[in-house]
Formats: C-alpha cells, structure tokens, sequence
C-alpha cells in the first residue's frame, strides 16, 4: 500500500559469539541469541543477552546462565500487542524476585546461595535497537563513527560490582535506545574482554576475520593474550538489513489484498453472502453476512476505497483485524480469523446485537444512576482487558459501544488502538473523534491509558444528562491552546439530582492535564460504586431558563415578536 | 444511510445535506451571474459601452481562480459549514454594491469582488465527500455542480422579469439585490442546517495538501508548465485592466499586481518543489506512479467545457437580445434554455462515462461540443428564433455532460490525490471562463465561438494522449461473486 511496505525489507542480523574460562576454572559467562522471524520478529524482535555471574558469588554461573536462557525464552512469551519496555521490564522484575528468592530460601538451610549475575540484553526491532543493562557487561555499537559505548558499568572506581541481577529485592535497570541502520556492528562483551582490548585492536581484528563467528574467537583470544584474568565473552552482532520506517510484517502480508466494492445484497465476498447493509459511510462499509461454511450470521466491515492509497488508514484496519482476533471477552467484539488465501481485505466480526449507546442515550435521557454505573463498570472490565494488552483504544465514543436488550455492553471497533508492540512514528496523523480525545493527545502530546480513561468520562458525563462536559469540537480549529482552556461544566448545569460526589469524580476524571488527571479506571470508578443501590426517583427537570437561557429568552422574545405582529394588525 | 440505493427524495441526513449543499451552490451561481440578463438594462440606465460591459464579465469570473485556493485553505481550517455560510453572507455585500453602484469603477469592483462567490463550488464538494460512501459519491457530486449550476438559468430566466416588475431605471437595481438579501438569508439556513461531518466522525486529518504531488521528474515540469495559465489568466486580466486595454487601474498598480503574480508563480513553485522534492533523489515504484498528462488533458477539457459555459451563460441573454432584437426578458428566459441542460446532462455524462468508458465518453462528448459551437457561431438575425435556442441547447447538453464525465474521470487517475486533481481541474474551468470573455472583449459573437470550437478540437485531439483510466480492482460477477479483475 505504501511506499515504504513495499521497498522496505525486514530487520535482518547475523551473529557469532564466543565464551571461554580463560585463565579460570569455571566459566560463569553466559549469552545467547535468539534471531527471530515474520510476525514474531514484528512484534518482539531479535534478542541477544550477556550475562556474567559474579565470580564473589558462589552460585555465580547458573545464575547466568538461567538469567540468559529464562529471559529470552520468556520475552518471547509475553503477549504479542505488549510493548518491548513493557515486556523487559516485567521480566527482568520477575527474574530478579527469583534469583533474589533463591538466597532467601537457602538462607533457611543455613547454606547461603548468591545468585548474582551482571545482565545486558539488546533488543531489534524496527529501526530501532533497545538495551536493558545491568552491571560491568558492555554492549557498544560499531559503525562509520567508531566505537560507541552505550552502556555505563555499574561498579565504583576500583572496579567492584555496585548492581546486579538477584543482589537485592529490587534491581534498577538502565534502558537507552539507539537507532539501527545497515552495517551497524553490535559488540556486547564482559569485562575479561574489553578492559584487555584495545578498541581499534578490536576493530582490526573484526574487519580482518571471515565471519563473526571467528572474529569473536580472536577477540577473546587476544584479551587473554594481552593479560585476562577473567572469563571472556564476545558476542557479535551485524545489522545486514535494517528497514526505512518499522517494517511492517502484518501490513505487508495484507498489502496484496484489494478492498472489494460496494456490496449489493446478495452478492458473495469469499464464502459470505451479503443479507444487509447495515451502514456505509465515506470511512467504512458494515454488512450483515451469512458464513454459509459454519451456517451462521457474521458483521462484515469493509475499508472504504477512500482509503485505498492511505497508508496510515490500511496499516490501522490490518492491525485492527490482528487485535481484534485475540480478544476473549463479552465487552469486546471478536474479529473472526482471516482466510490468509483471500484476495479481499475485510473483517468478519462477531455480530453483536444492540443498538449504538448514543442511540439509548437519546432514547434514556436521563437515567437512573445505577444504571450508568452498570454500563460504567462493564465499559472498565472492557478497558482493563485492552490495558494488559498494553493497548490505548484512543477512540472511545458513544457510537462505538453498541448495548443490547439485557444491558450487556460490547465495544465495536478497534480502527484507532494504539498497540504497545507496534511502535508508531511520532508524525503520524493521530487517530480519534475531536470532541471525545482526552486534551494531550489533540495537543499533539503522547497517548496513554488516562487519554482513555478521559473519553470514557466523557462519555459516563453525556450518558448522565445528555451533554457534554466541553463545548463541542468539529472542526482543529477549535481545538484550544492549553489545558486551562477546557473548562469544565458542572454536571449540576444540565441535570439537578445528580450527587456532589459525582460531579466531583467526573471532574476529576475531565481534567485536562493528565498529571492531575484520575490515575486509574478503579479509581474513577469507586465514585459510583457507593451510588449502586441508590435510585433517583425524584427527579425533577428543571426550568427551561436554567437548562437553557438562550432558548428561553429566544422564546419570550419570539412570543413577544408575535404580539407586536397582531397588534400591528388589528 | 441504511440502503446501497441512491434515494435523492428520501430525508435521511446524507439526502438533506446534498440539498442543502446544491440549494448553497444554486444561490452562488444566481449571484454571480445576476448580471449577464441584466446587462442590457444596466448598459442603458448606466450609459456603458459595449467595451465596458465585456470588461465586467471578465472581471466577474477573475477572482475566482485565486480564491478557489485561499477557500480551500479556509476550509481546511475551518470546516464547510462555516466557510460556506460566511461566504454567503460576505458576497451579499458586493452584491448589494453592484446593486447601489453609481458609476463603471464601482460597478467593475463589486462585480470583481463577486468573482469570490464561484468558488464556493469547492467547499459543496469537500462537504458532499463527508457525507457520501465512495460508490455513490460521483452522484452525488453530479447532482451537487448540475443543480448547483442550474442557478445561472434560474437567474436568466427570472432577473429580467423581476427587474421589470420592480419596473423603471432601477429595476435591476431592485431585482439584484434581491439575490442578496436570499444569499444572506441562506447563509443563516445553511449555518443552522448542515453538520460537518456525519455525526461521531470528526476526525484530525486535513484533507489537502500544500501542493500537488506528481510521481516522476518530467511530470513535475508538465505540472510547472500546467500552473502557468492560471497565472496567465490574471495576467491577462490586469493588462485588460491596465492602461494598455480598458484603463481601469491605473499604470503603477499594473506593474504591482504583474509583481505580485511573479511573486505568487514562484511561491508555487516552490512549494511544488518541497512536496515532489523526493523524486529528484529515487524513483517511485511503478505500483505508485501516475501519469500527471492524465491530470492535464482532464484541465484542457474542462477549460473547453465549463469554461465555455461560464462565459457563454455571461454573454448569452446579450448576444439574443441582439441577434435577434428581442427584449431582455425573452432574451433571458431563452438564453436560460442554455444553462437549464444541467439538471439532466451533467449528472448524464457521469453515468454515461462510468458505463461505457471514460476516453470513448470524453471523445464523443468533446467533438459534440466541438461541433455545438461551430453552429452557434452560425447563428444570425435570419434564423429562426426556435432553431437556435434548439441548437443552444444541444450544444449546452455536450458542454455539461462533458463537465459530467471529466469529473467521473477524475478520482479515477490517482485516488489519493482526488482532492488536488479536482481542485486544479475546476481552476481550469474558470482560467477558461477569463480566456474565453477577453477573446469575446477583441471579437465578434461568431469569432468567440469558433475560439471555443477551436479550443474544444485541441481537447479532442488531447484526448488521444488520455489512457483509459482504469476503474475498479474488484467487480461484481452476475452470479452475486466477488471477484479481481484481471490487469493485462
């Protein structure tokens, strides 16, 4: 679809890598690669660790070794939609608790273990390299700028270890990113290694072997030549291809799929027969399907052809296809797996009954609370489901939950998600409905769970009175400058029986600068939780010239207008 | 918006926006061209020449060119719905200006500053494409400009009648500043009446860009030396204005605004170069490219085809009154047989084109109109009245059938790109509406004519350069399946 899917290639590496004891009897080094690839290598990356027991420690090398091995294999196990930092850093949390635990609970039987070890992993992935470094390892970068050492050795002037993997209950992790373009040579190595080696010694040795593999080989050797008395570890890694942009593994399997016309009734798209169009706008076209192969109804949603050349549009549709078939939840429709052999790029969706919220909310002016708090907590359970995916939905509004007879509420479109493993350029176009983006993201800022969190407010405050909190937004134009000019209205403007504690919570939730923002979805919650069994019987609507003044003054001026008129006549 | 039917009647909000939008546009074309049956009147009560009145139908669809650019940036910013309404409401002032003036100059400011209101044509189509799924947008858009356009006949057919129940010197007076205050009043309906965006879609995303992309080196000259008529238009205009022709303005304002149009080229320029600088370093993939000679056959036409409707429906109630010594009245209401065609024809030649093939369409169409115009240039006093009101309505129905099927073509040669392609070949239309009045300013009625003629043949010839566009990816097979269509 877009020029960069189609020139780019994917993030391709060769490594080679050598361990030795050297002088010393055990070697307490460890390190691995993991070269991954397609959707894998899309969403999680190549991974390369280095780990060095401390040789003070006395369970030193299966601490490194199991710090190695348990990372990379568990990083590739983190859910697909989570990001790299995200993922990093639950495992290596998790991997310091259990090394930490294993001193614990030998200390019971009066031998003490220590399992300690110095960590430096390196992530690929997109154009972009990331490095999560703990202790004395070094990883540097090699290219047409020489040498760059872009780790800092966690250890005090005379060279004692100050940070280490397992040493205490909580490890503090230093995370930098660097970008990655062909050619670029990776060098992650241990102390035994670098502090014996001369930079430009390494880079004669490198450019003068034959692969890798036997560069590292003499490295190590050399170090030891040159005096080690440690073990030696040498790990290489070269960067063959590197893409433009994040290479999109997902959009370039699809981008061979042509978005199919308009579909009459009774036409046939693949194996689905078409029995109603249900909408069809400039963005989108939904229909009523028959699966005729599993005999039952299914939601198809089609791109418009709008969209045909938008990079950007097509790249969210296909990733809102991905998302959408990991779903397992009553709050969140479920996009059926794809036919990989289709010719057509289309969605087949869970059908969901109901009608659009903004529809009961016209027809509900205003509802009990209890009510809204029903369909508030459903939205949360919904919303927390997308968070530990680590996903910002980023286009909450009324139109996008449908609510069926029973009051079971689902969210229907996920064409706008910002998925944690996706990295997305920080140019693109964000993504939303103007009057229901949370302040920072239409300020250009970065999107988070609380820019969620803000919509739903919205959306809760609108349900509860039938307005919106902030005057409307329809055109960029309107947008204001800063966060002091979202001014909030109190609920109490437009509905009279609504709790103090309401207001409060949803003014809370509205405020613009997401710092003093409510932090959590349980948090903005709790203000209705209490209101549950409480029903509103005695409302009263108030006057027209208090709802609204305008149209009460336009009112007695056009009745006024009128007398004037037959007085005139008669 | 539950139906794949084109339901024009039913009250559904896409429908009602599509009138709202047409009703907009059929006002902006009743002011603007409130002058043309008018001009008879106005040249007595006035005391004008004919080299005077000629100079006010130039002027009156002049502005329109740059304006065309500075509304689209306004509604970019702004939105349709205000753009629009303010537009309306702004362009009853020189209205009601042209209605009160007392000598030429002011006539010929008001007349200018009206130019402004043509370009309300590309707010219509910004607020259409909002509103309408893809496959019915080229209906859309066609019922949009054809009903839109129909307000030149309106104003035809009813200003002179109008001026003369208003009756006296003044009547016309009376009869133009009516369509103000309908344009004003309009302005507040529209306001009140129209939405955006269908509801729930407010999006981020400007539909423009700052210059037209094109996709290989020598297209981006062909694009450089395609921006120079538009710049030649004004040029043209200020000499007419300019001591050298009517001597309107005086010789120090001329030589400022020739300045200021070689400032504006090269600002264009440049920007043009910002957006394509990409292609002086690597190619585009094949997959990507499109041909830009496609973009500037499409202008050519539509410079031979709605740049002759907007000059012929200026000169037309002038050149029956005269042809045939009739009053204005009669000369209005047939020269409005003229414009009337668009209620059918211009939504015609979108569906003509899509069913059987633009090229062959386009081929048609254009060596009809070619050949329209060779016989209106050989109308006279003799013939009879019937005959050539008939001829101008054959020759009309080519002429707006053939804007029809140019606009089908459009979204067909570089989709993402529709918006520009369309901008620029609408500026064509009125670059020919200039071209063809100051021909008018130097010649006689039959020469004016076979100049369009003329110019109409060249499109033809163009045509053959034009490929094919081609459509769809996908098509409907008569068993109800779905399927590619095979590329050769």
């Amino acid at each position: 679809m877009s020029n960069s899917t189609t020139r780019s290639q994917p993030l391709t590496i060769t490594a080679g890598g050598y361990s030795t004891a050297g002088i010393k009897s055990e070697n307490q080094d460890a390190f691995a690669v993991k070269i991954t690839k397609s959707i894998e290598l899309e969403t999680k990356g190549h991974v390369a660790v280095i780990a060095d027991g401390v040789s003070s420690a006395n369970c030193a090398a299966q601490a490194s070794q199991m710090s190695v091995c348990h990372f990379i294999e568990e990083y590739l196990a983190t859910p697909d939609s989570w990001s790299v930092s995200k993922s990093a850093a639950k495992i290596i949390a998790a991997l310091n608790s259990w090394l930490y635990s294993r001193q614990q609970t030998s200390a019971a039987d009066q031998q003490e273990q220590q399992w300690y070890s110095t960590f430096s992993a390196i992530i690929l992935k997109g154009t972009q390299a990331r490095i999560f470094h703990i202790g004395d390892c070094q990883i540097a970068k090699i290219n047409a700028d020489g040498y760059q050492v872009l780790t800092k050795a966690h250890s005090t002037p005379s060279g004692i270890l100050n940070r280490a993997l397992g040493a205490a209950n909580h490890v503090k992790v230093d995370y930098t990113t660097t970008e990655i373009e062909k050619d670029d040579l990776f060098v992650l190595s241990c102390d035994g290694v670098y502090d014996f080696i001369s930079k430009k010694n390494l880079r004669s040795i490198i450019n003068a072997s034959e692969s890798l593999e036997i560069a590292s080989q003499s490295i190590c050797e050399k170090a030891l030549a040159n005096g080690s008395h440690d073990n030696l570890t040498c790990l290489l890694i070269k960067i063959e291809n590197a893409p433009d942009i994040s290479f999109n593994q997902l959009v370039y399997q699809r981008k061979l799929q042509v978005i199919p016309p308009a579909l009459p009734i009774g036409s046939v798209l693949d194996d689905y027969e078409i029995l109603e169009i249900k909408q069809q706008t400039a963005r989108s076209h939904v229909y009523l399907a028959k699966d005729r192969a599993l005999q039952r109804e299914v939601i198809i949603k089609v791109p418009s052809l709008n969209f045909d050349e938008d990079p950007q549009y097509i790249a969210a549709f296909i990733k809102e296809g991905w998302i959408g078939e990991k779903f397992n939840h009553p709050g969140l429709m479920k996009i059926y797996p794809r036919n990989p052999n289709s010719k057509f790029l289309y969605h087949v969706c869970e059908k969901v009954n109901g009608r659009p919220l903004d529809q009961w909310m016209s027809d509900n002016k205003t509802p009990a609370i209890d009510v809204v708090s029903d369909i508030l907590k459903q939205m949360i359970s919904a919303l927390r489901t997308l968070q530990r995916m680590d996903i910002i939905h980023c286009d909450l509004k009324p139109d996008n939950f449908l609510m069926d007879d029973a009051g079971q509420i689902t969210l229907i479109d996920y064409g706008s998600c910002k998925i944690g493993c996706f990295e997305e350029p920080a140019d693109a176009t964000p993504l939303g409905t103007l009057s229901y983006s949370a302040p920072e993201i239409l300020l250009g800022g970065t999107a988070s769970h609380q820019s969620d969190l803000f919509s739903l407010a919205i959306i809760t405050y609108q349900m509860l009175c039938d307005q919106l909190p902030f005057k409307t937004l329809s055109t960029p134009a309107d947008i204001p400058k800063s966060f002091q000019q979202w001014h909030y209205r109190p609920i109490s403007t437009f509905r009279k029986n609504i709790p103090q504690e309401i207001d409060e919570t949803l003014k809370e939730a509205l405020c613009a600068d997401p710092s003093k923002r409510t932090p959590s979805f349980s948090q903005m919650y709790e203000g209705f939780k209490n209101r549950h069994n409480e029903t509103f019987n005695d409302f009263q609507q108030p006057p027209l010239i208090v709802r609204n003044p305008v149209l009460f003054w336009q009112c007695v001026s056009g009745c006024l207008a009128l007398l004037l008129i037959t007085s005139l006549i008669f | 918006m539950n139906s794949s039917k084109f339901r024009l009647f039913s009250l559904n909000p896409q429908m009602k926006i599509l009138h709202f939008s047409w009703v907009a546009f059929f006002i902006s074309f009743l002011v603007w061209f409130n002058h043309a049956p008018l001009l008879g009147m106005i040249a007595e009560s006035m005391g004008l020449t004919a080299e005077q009145i000629k100079t006010l139908l130039i002027l009156n669809v002049a502005l329109t060119i740059p304006a065309r650019i500075i509304i689209g940036m306004v509604t970019d910013q702004y939105g349709p719905r205000k753009t629009y309404s303010l537009l309306l409401f702004v362009c009853a002032i020189p209205c009601f200006m042209f209605a009160l003036a007392d000598n030429f100059e002011q006539l010929a400011l008001a007349r200018f500053l009206l130019g402004f209101i043509g370009a309300g044509f590309v707010i219509g189509i910004r607020l259409v494409s909002e509103w309408f799924p893809a496959h019915q947008l080229g209906t859309a858009e066609g019922i949009y400009g054809g009903w839109g356009n129909f307000g030149s006949a309106a104003a035809a057919g009813t200003m002179p009648v109008l001026a003369l129940m208003f009756g006296g010197d003044d009547g016309w007076r009376w009869a133009v500043g009516v369509t103000g205050i309908i344009c004003m009043l309009y302005s507040f309906v529209f306001y009140w009446g129209v939405r955006d965006t269908p509801k729930g879609a407010t999006y981020f995303k400007p539909k423009s860009s700052k210059a037209m992309e094109v996709t290989s080196i020598s297209d981006f000259y062909l694009l450089l030396l395609m921006k120079i008529p538009l710049f030649a238009a004004l040029a043209l205009l200020v000499w007419k204005l300019s001591p050298e022709g009517v001597s309107l303005i005086g010789e120090t304002f001329s030589i400022i605004a020739y300045l200021s149009l070689v400032v504006l080229l090269i600002v264009e320029v440049r920007a043009a170069y910002h957006v394509n600088k990409d292609i002086f370093v690597k190619e585009v993939e094949p997959l990507h490219r499109y041909s830009f000679k496609q973009v500037a056959v499409l202008n050519v036409l539509y410079f031979a085809t709605f740049g002759s409707e907007l000059a012929v429906i200026s000169m037309l109630p002038l050149f029956f009154a005269e042809t045939f010594n009739l009053s204005m009245v009669t000369a209005g209401l047939l020269a409005s047989s003229y414009a009337f065609m668009n209620l059918a024809s211009r939504p015609l030649g979108g569906w003509i084109s899509d069913k059987y093939g633009r090229k062959i369409t386009l081929m048609i169409l254009t060596t009809g109109l070619s050949l329209g115009y060779c016989v209106m240039a050989t109308i006279n006093g003799e013939w009879p009245l019937v005959l050539a009101v008939i001829a101008a309505m054959s020759c009309s129905f080519f002429v707006q059938a053939g804007e029809g099927a140019v606009f089908a073509a459009v979204p067909l040669i570089k989709r993402r790109l529709t918006g520009q392609i369309a901008g620029m070949t609408g500026a064509y239309g009125n670059v020919g509406a200039v071209f063809y009045l100051t021909v008018l300013s130097f010649v006689s009625y039959q020469d004016f004519f076979i100049v369009i003629a003329i110019s109409a043949f060249v499109g033809l010839m163009m045509l053959f350069l034009m490929k094919e566009p081609k459509g769809a990816m996908a098509e409907i097979m008569p068993d109800g399946s779905v399927e590619l269509i095979k590329v050769n």
